[in-house]
């Protein structure tokens, strides 16, 4: 190899080094934290043992963790699951096949891989299957000593998680399940997962809880709900290098990724327990949730909305109110609008005229406008629906421009050429 | 698609259906008496009768039907021979001219496999263009609906989105895509292609003929990686190449995909009489040899050219000419016979919707008139036309006889025009028009096992597959470089991207490495304009071309609207234009420096007589200013500076300089005579790719009469991509080689005073222009070999 490619080689190491790759969007929020240079690691809090405890499984390793079902697990006992309410599931991940989740059937999975882009370099280097064993909750670790080892275990895997009556994860209808059904795939092993459900915690948890939350990763959610704290966690970003260095004969970190990811499978088994909670409020025993309550309940409420059931969504509407702080006046609309659509347009009306009467910004605008409609339909009072009209004019040529201004005048134009001719 | 059933429908208003038609065009331009001396030649090719054949045995009896009902129970020989090739599992290449039915002679070995396989097998189609795989995959859905299966092809490439990609995946039989997307999206996650891979019977790349040079040997890594993922997932895929007309094509073949293939190159489908004209605009100033404007010269002669009975194709070589003729021709419709609404722009950086339409109305007749880039010159189906006009030399043979062939339809007669323009080539060939009508005299090249460039796609096929050494330490499946072994433990010991355990390489990094290796051709990272009223898209340019069409001030026109560019957003490559009425259009000047960064080899005579180097350079690009050009005056009407970053380029570059007193021996001075050196420079930059196998346009040229940072005649060649792959490295290394086939160029050469051939036509080299360089070059070649210099 001649000398200019040898330098050629180093300066494509040093820029492949220094670029750090552009990550898809979507996984940003999630991930914002593992974005850290894995330079930045302080090795003094980890542990410097290789990892114990393998056992051999044909081809390749895994080692077994079991905990009593009675466990706690931060404040909750693994065994909560079974006291979730029959139907939340389904509501929350809008997905019918979770009707009846049985989760003390479900396998719990969690995976580590050598990086986050996908495709088929990716190694699945520790998959985590955790799984009720009548009193027991068994975590299935599969782990690659080198990466031949990995057919074999894909294979194992898939075995395993096709015996479950279903699959719960935490963003793994987006990562975790695509990295092994590639990867299986290559291999010439049959991914189990489309004849499985799939409870993909991240959605109704972001649903519930996000905007009460700094963000939507399990380890916030499992802080804010279940009282788990870890200690010397590490941070996953940083398991491809604790891999890398193990293959390279460094086994110092691979002790810590392996009950990071201990930790999360725990944890999916207590959120989900949490969350199949959420519709009573209250743990089995009768103790209220954690986490943030005012979130919860608006996020129940538009939940209701989204399923068309007004009826269902007033009460959390209520709630929310009481206990979220800041500007509702957001909050305040929607209540209005269920209000309207649930047999109490007068209470409808008072929101709106008070949302109109106490700042001039776009809600008051639409306020307006849905008092001229109201007026116009309900009151049958055309020239009051045409005062509504004339002063959600006024204030929206204040507060908005552009489109919304313009989407706002076309509507007005065509109500008020309407009330007009009404009018005579 | 040109598939030749088609083009035998009913134009009610077809060419010779007309009174004159094009031979009544021919005899007009000939007997004008005022042209008669303007046209430097006319060059007839009488008709031909095709010569047919009766379809390959043993197609299966739903696609003979399927033939059948398109009328083609015969075939054209040597669309049956290809066929026949390809049944018998040979990879064939058929290099014959523009819509002589080359996807016909693909598309039925894919249908055949279709069949016999009861819709297992699948195809990729590859295109080294985005604009062409959707016309592609409507013409082909078409017949494959009508074979009345549940089959499908589908277009994949950045433009799919996202949503709708898996089902593409899961039901696809054919896909239609293109080099980069192939590199970065299918190849990386092969997993998700399993089953295509597995079925993958044949991968169809058309248009072969431009996979040459940096590009074409990074596509050569692309198919290495591609039949490594199908040999692994137990497919075994045959090639089925097109091209145009080129020297050599099985020599082509042979470097594109590593193994032998066979030929097809002639053409035996039937061809009316063809005239072709080559038309010399009148001399304006005789003494400064300046000659009438190419463009106005192509508005003036339209008229005669366009007309409601035929179809007219005009081609120019730069966007803003198909913008600013577009509009002449659309205000001059009327003249001619047409509505304004028949003649129609046509380039690449319409939006696709627009092209479609354009594209349809080129194939159903209502377009009479089409002005365009090479953007038609590739093999998107609209039809054959009736008469072409080529404003200027397009740059190459291939590339005349891919817009010539763009008329002639099946017996009927067909007009070419091209239109010289004062620049120095086009005038040589107005002198001399049979270099035109030759065989093809330029070269492919490619080198897949370019070390920088191999290096590159190993990293992204490791990615993909572990890599596995023999018992001697080879690896197989990789091309034939002895490097590659050396490769990949470089890569796993120094770079820390593998992983070697025993005999096997495993790529062992957290990164996605298709990411941040380039294809080097031009690749989809374009400039999106706007509407600034309303965000719309009304066009985008690629980024090479941005910074002298969409600066702020700009006139940016689409089908003869014109735009001013109010912002130019350079970082998120967006441009804000509002619609304007305006009497003049922009054209910007760019200025290109070269800069000596480091100096890594030297080789000399004593006392730097001659001086070679090899080095980093910086070469920078920048658009200086713009001209406001009013329409048809063509009178200037203003100027402005363009503020805009420049392009930058760090590459690798050759040097040679020249001691002042032998520049002067030589008789190398300022001026005129400085324009020798500039002809050697050009003769290196031609002859220079025989030696490294790339295409002259991958290298760069710069020749300065005083080096500023050499105090002296320098003559830089730098590899034109990001980073360089090598080449000047190589010219370093073989020199004398290519210093004596550029001297035997100019000695062997017929021409008195140069010519495009040798170091330039006279008009650009001054009349002693060749007579100094082979003074340069013989000073250069006779004395002894140059001795290695520590850089000081």
């Amino acid at each position: 190899m001649s000398d200019s490619l040898r330098s050629r080689l180093r300066r494509q190491r040093r820029e492949t080094e220094r670029a750090a790759r552009p990550l898809p969007e979507w996984l940003l929020s999630r991930l914002d934290e593992r974005l850290e240079d894995a330079d930045e690691l302080g090795e003094s809090e980890l542990s410097i043992d290789a990892p114990e405890r393998l056992e051999e499984e044909g081809d390749f390793a895994a080692r077994i963790e079991s905990r009593c079902a009675e466990e706690p697990h931060g404040d909750w006992r693994l065994e909560e699951v079974d006291e979730v309410a029959p139907d939340a599931f389904a509501r929350f991940a809008r997905d019918a096949s979770l009707d009846e989740v049985d989760l003390r059937g479900a396998v719990y999975l969690d995976i580590e891989t050598t990086g986050l882009s996908g495709g088929a370099g990716v190694y699945p280097f520790l998959v985590a299957l955790g799984a009720f064993a009548g009193e027991e909750f068994r975590v299935w670790q599969g782990f690659l000593r080198s990466p031949d080892e990995e057919p074999a275990m894909l294979a194992a895997a898939a075995q395993r998680i096709g015996s479950a009556s279903c699959v719960v994860s935490f963003f793994g209808k987006s990562f975790d399940r695509h990295r092994l059904e590639d990867k299986m795939r290559v291999h010439g092993v049959d991914p189990p997962f489309d004849a499985l459900p799939h409870l993909d915690l991240y959605h109704p948890c972001a649903r519930l809880y996000r905007g009460g939350l700094p963000d939507g990763r399990l380890q916030t959610m499992e802080r804010a709900l279940c009282g788990v704290r870890r200690e010397d966690d590490l941070d996953g970003a940083h398991a491809p290098a604790a891999w890398f260095d193990f293959l390279a004969g460094r086994a110092h970190r691979l002790e810590a990724v392996f009950r990071h990811n201990l930790d999360d499978v725990l944890s999916l088994v207590t959120i989900a327990a949490h969350l199949g909670r959420a519709p009573h409020e209250t743990r089995a025993d009768g103790t209220p949730l954690d986490g943030p309550a005012g979130m919860r309940a608006l996020g129940l409420a538009r939940l209701a909305v989204d399923r068309g059931d007004r009826e269902a969504a007033l009460p959390w509407f209520e709630r929310a109110i009481e206990r979220l702080e800041g500007d509702l006046r957001s909050v305040r609309f929607q209540r209005a609008e269920a209000l309207r659509f649930t047999g109490e347009p007068e209470r409808a009306c008072e929101e709106y005229a008070a949302l109109a009467g106490e700042a001039e910004d776009e809600l008051s605008v639409r306020a307006l406008i849905e008092l001229a409609k109201e007026a116009e339909h309900r009151e049958r009072d055309p020239s009051g629906a045409l005062d509504r009209c004339t002063e959600a004019r006024r204030t929206a040529g204040r507060v908005c421009a552009g489109r919304a201004l313009a989407r706002y005048k076309a509507d007005l134009d065509k109500r008020e050429a309407r009330l007009r001719a009404r009018l005579g | 698609m040109a598939f030749p059933g088609s083009t035998r429908r009913a134009r009610t208003r077809a060419a010779h259906g007309a009174a004159g038609g094009v031979p009544g065009i021919v005899a007009a331009l000939r007997g004008d008496p005022e042209l008669a001396e303007r046209f430097e030649l006319w060059h007839v090719e009488p008709a031909r009768a095709g010569r047919a054949a009766p379809l390959p045995a043993g197609l299966h009896p739903a696609l003979e039907s399927l033939l059948a009902r398109h009328g083609l129970d015969r075939l054209h020989e040597h669309q049956a021979r290809a066929i026949e090739h390809a049944l018998a599992g040979e990879d064939v290449l058929i290099a014959t001219p523009t819509a002589s039915g080359k996807t016909l002679a693909y598309t039925v070995p894919v249908l055949q496999s279709l069949l016999e396989s009861d819709g297992a097998a699948r195809a990729i189609w590859m295109f080294p263009t985005k604009a062409l795989s959707q016309d592609q995959s409507t013409a082909l859905n078409k017949l494959i609906a009508s074979l009345e299966r549940d089959w499908h092809s589908f277009t994949y490439d950045g433009d799919t989105p996202p949503s709708v990609r898996r089902t593409l995946r899961d039901r696809g039989h054919v896909v239609l895509t293109n080099p980069w997307m192939l590199h970065q999206g299918i190849l990386p996650n092969h997993a998700k292609w399993a089953s295509l891979f597995r079925d993958l019977r044949y991968v169809v790349i058309d248009e072969v003929h431009t996979l040459s040079g940096v590009f074409g040997s990074s596509v050569a890594n692309v198919l290495r990686r591609l039949v490594r993922l199908a040999r692994h997932y137990g497919g075994n895929p045959r090639f089925l190449l097109s091209s145009a007309t080129v020297r050599d094509p099985e020599s082509h073949g042979r470097n594109l995909l590593g193994r032998d293939v066979r030929v097809v190159t002639e053409d035996a489908s039937p061809a009316g009489e063809r005239t072709f004209g080559v038309y010399n605009p009148p001399l304006l100033n005789l003494v400064a040899g300046l000659r009438a404007n190419a463009l106005e010269e192509a508005r003036r002669l339209a008229p005669r050219l366009c007309g409601p009975a035929h179809q007219t194709i005009f081609f120019c070589n730069r966007r803003t000419a198909v913008d600013v003729l577009t509009r002449y021709l659309k205000e001059g419709a009327r003249k001619m016979g047409l509505k304004p609404e028949e003649v129609r722009g046509y380039r690449g950086g319409y939006l696709p919707l627009l092209r479609r339409e354009i594209e349809a109305g080129l194939r159903d007749g209502s377009v009479k008139v089409v002005i365009s880039t090479n953007a038609l010159e590739l093999g998107i189906d609209i039809g054959r036309l009736d008469v072409a006009m080529l404003v200027g030399y397009p740059g190459s043979q291939a590339a005349f006889w891919q817009r010539a062939g763009r008329v002639g339809r099946r017996g009927g007669p067909s007009l070419a025009v091209m239109i010289a323009r004062s620049d120095p080539v086009d005038q040589y060939l107005a002198r001399h028009p049979e270099h035109l009508f030759g065989a093809p005299r330029e070269a492919l090249g490619i080198d897949a096992d370019n070390l920088v460039i191999l290096s590159e796609h190993l990293k992204c096929a490791a990615f993909e597959l572990p890599f596995l050494a023999d018992a001697q330490g080879a690896v197989g499946d990789f091309g034939p470089s002895e490097h590659v072994p050396g490769i990949l433990d470089y890569l796993a010991e120094e770079s820390a991207l593998l992983h070697r355990r025993d005999d096997t390489w495993y790529w062992m990094a957290d990164a996605y490495p298709a990411q941040d290796v380039t294809l080097f051709g031009n690749e989809p990272d374009n400039v999106l304009v706007l509407d600034a009223e309303t965000d719309k898209a009304i066009g985008e340019i690629d980024r090479e071309g941005s910074i002298t069409t969409v600066h702020e001030g700009a006139i940016y026109q689409v089908e003869g609207e014109t735009w001013k560019v109010e912002r130019f957003d350079y970082e998120n490559r967006r441009a804000y234009a509002r619609e304007v009425k305006t009497d003049y259009f922009t054209e910007a000047e760019t200025d290109t420096e070269v800069r000596v960064l480091r100096l890594e080899e030297k080789l000399a005579r004593p006392g730097d007589e001659i001086a070679l180097y090899r080095g980093e350079v910086h070469v920078t690009t920048v658009a200086t200013i713009y001209k406001k050009i009013r329409f048809y005056t063509r009178e200037s009407v203003g100027a402005e500076d363009i503020q805009l970053p420049p392009e930058e380029l760090d590459t690798e570059a050759f040097s040679l300089t020249l001691a002042p007193e032998t520049a002067e021996e030589l008789g190398l001075h300022g001026g005129d005579r400085s324009a020798g050196w500039r002809g050697v420079g050009r003769l290196l930059r031609r002859v220079a790719p025989l030696w490294l196998r790339c295409q002259p346009s991958d290298l760069g040229l710069s020749t300065e009469i005083k080096s500023r940072h050499f105090d002296r005649p320098a003559i830089h060649l730098y590899d034109r991509v990001m980073g360089g792959v090598g080449l000047s490295t190589s010219l370093f290394r073989d020199h004398r080689e290519v210093f004596a086939a550029a001297l035997e160029v100019v000695d062997a050469c017929p021409c008195r005073r140069g010519c495009p051939a040798c170091v330039g036509p006279v008009e650009e080299v001054g009349a002693r222009g060749k007579e100094t360089a082979g003074r340069v070059l013989h000073h250069l070649v006779r004395n002894a070999p140059l001795e290695p210099v520590p850089i000081d």
